[in-house]
């Protein structure tokens, strides 16, 4: 008679504890620590960047948005060069990244317009103080009278209006009888 | 004058390296450059194209070293070949060598111009013309003789001045 009652007696510690376990088992652990950095975005409206130095320049876009204190991305941005002694020179891109320090800005599908020549190309970096755009992943030129100067690795020297095309070069002439 | 056909064929150059000039419109090719226009193909190892004041239209082209031309009518070597596209005349520098079938032409000074007249200058060395009479070309060479210009078929030798 004992033992059953004994018996009982474990069955029921046993039953009586299955809540506990469940409710131990089913709390949720405590979330994982991450570290969570908060960036203030600072976008602009109507960005506009000008610069009156050796040359002169202007960097306009409907948005800009701060990446940190260095890099400035820029969507639709329009760069407009004015050098002495020739007429503005016009270089825009869907996007772009402005390098503050290093006074350089990446485009992206980039159009680059003078008074004698079109050039477009995939990618490109243009060098403010220095007036140079530097393409690799080729260019294609488009000069008056429908000629035309394709390339792999291409530098224009806007300022010294020269063009100096590496890997691929390759020109076409429609030369049109006067 | 309507432009001929040839002159409505656009000149492709090729190169390994390009530097065009905006301010003074000159494009100068160096490295394997091959030009060509139509049928005709010119190689060398450097290439100036010199456009007129516009941009536009080109009015002269200057090939230095090893140039090579290959033409339906025949082959030209020389050291320097100028080339004008308006006129389509060229002017073969420096040992200069045209050879049509067998016939060959050699001399310090070539001029060729578009319609098959050739006249050949001996500046250094003499002018050496080897022409073969049975040859059906002999014809398409249209060596000029500068004195009365009655035959055609007259070899033009003229002394450097």
């Amino acid at each position: 008679m004992r033992k059953n009652l004994y018996r009982i007696a474990i069955v029921i510690a046993v039953v009586a504890f299955i809540p506990l376990i469940v409710f131990i088992a089913g709390r949720e652990s405590p979330p994982e620590k991450i570290k969570v950095e908060t960036h203030r975005k600072q976008v602009i409206k109507q960005f506009r960047l000008e610069s009156k130095e050796k040359i002169e320049w202007e960097l306009t876009a409907p948005e800009a948005e701060f990446k940190g204190d260095n890099v400035i991305f820029l969507k639709n941005p329009r760069l407009l060069i004015l050098l002495k002694h020739q007429p503005p020179i016009t270089i825009k891109s869907p996007s772009a990244l402005y390098f503050r320090k290093e006074k350089r800005i990446e485009l992206k599908h980039v159009l680059l317009q003078t008074d004698n020549l079109t050039a477009e190309s995939p990618c490109g970096v243009y060098y403010v103080d220095s007036a140079l755009f530097k393409t690799d992943c080729g260019c294609k030129i488009l000069l008056k009278g429908a000629n035309s100067i394709t390339g792999k690795i291409c530098t224009l020297n806007l300022r010294e209006k020269k063009i100096t095309i590496s890997n691929n070069v390759k020109s076409v002439f429609r030369e049109v009888k006067r | 004058s309507q432009p001929s056909p040839q002159q409505n064929l656009p000149l492709v150059i090729e190169a390994r390296k390009l530097t065009y000039d905006d301010q003074k419109k000159v494009a100068t090719y160096i490295g394997h450059v091959v030009a060509q226009r139509g049928k005709t193909v010119m190689t060398g190892d450097k290439l100036l194209v010199f456009f007129d004041k516009t941009g536009k239209y080109i009015e002269k082209i200057e090939v230095i070293g090893n140039v090579h031309i290959v033409d339906p009518r025949g082959e030209g070597w020389c050291n320097t070949l100028y080339y004008y596209p308006a006129q389509e005349k060229a002017v073969l520098l420096g040992n200069a060598k045209l050879k049509q079938g067998k016939n060959v032409i050699v001399g310090d000074k070539i001029i060729a111009y578009k319609d098959g007249r050739v006249i050949v200058e001996g500046i250094k060395q003499r002018v050496k013309t080897v022409i073969y009479p049975g040859e059906k070309s002999e014809q398409a060479i249209g060596l000029e003789s500068s004195k009365s210009g009655k035959d055609n078929q007259n070899i033009q030798q003229k002394k450097g001045r």
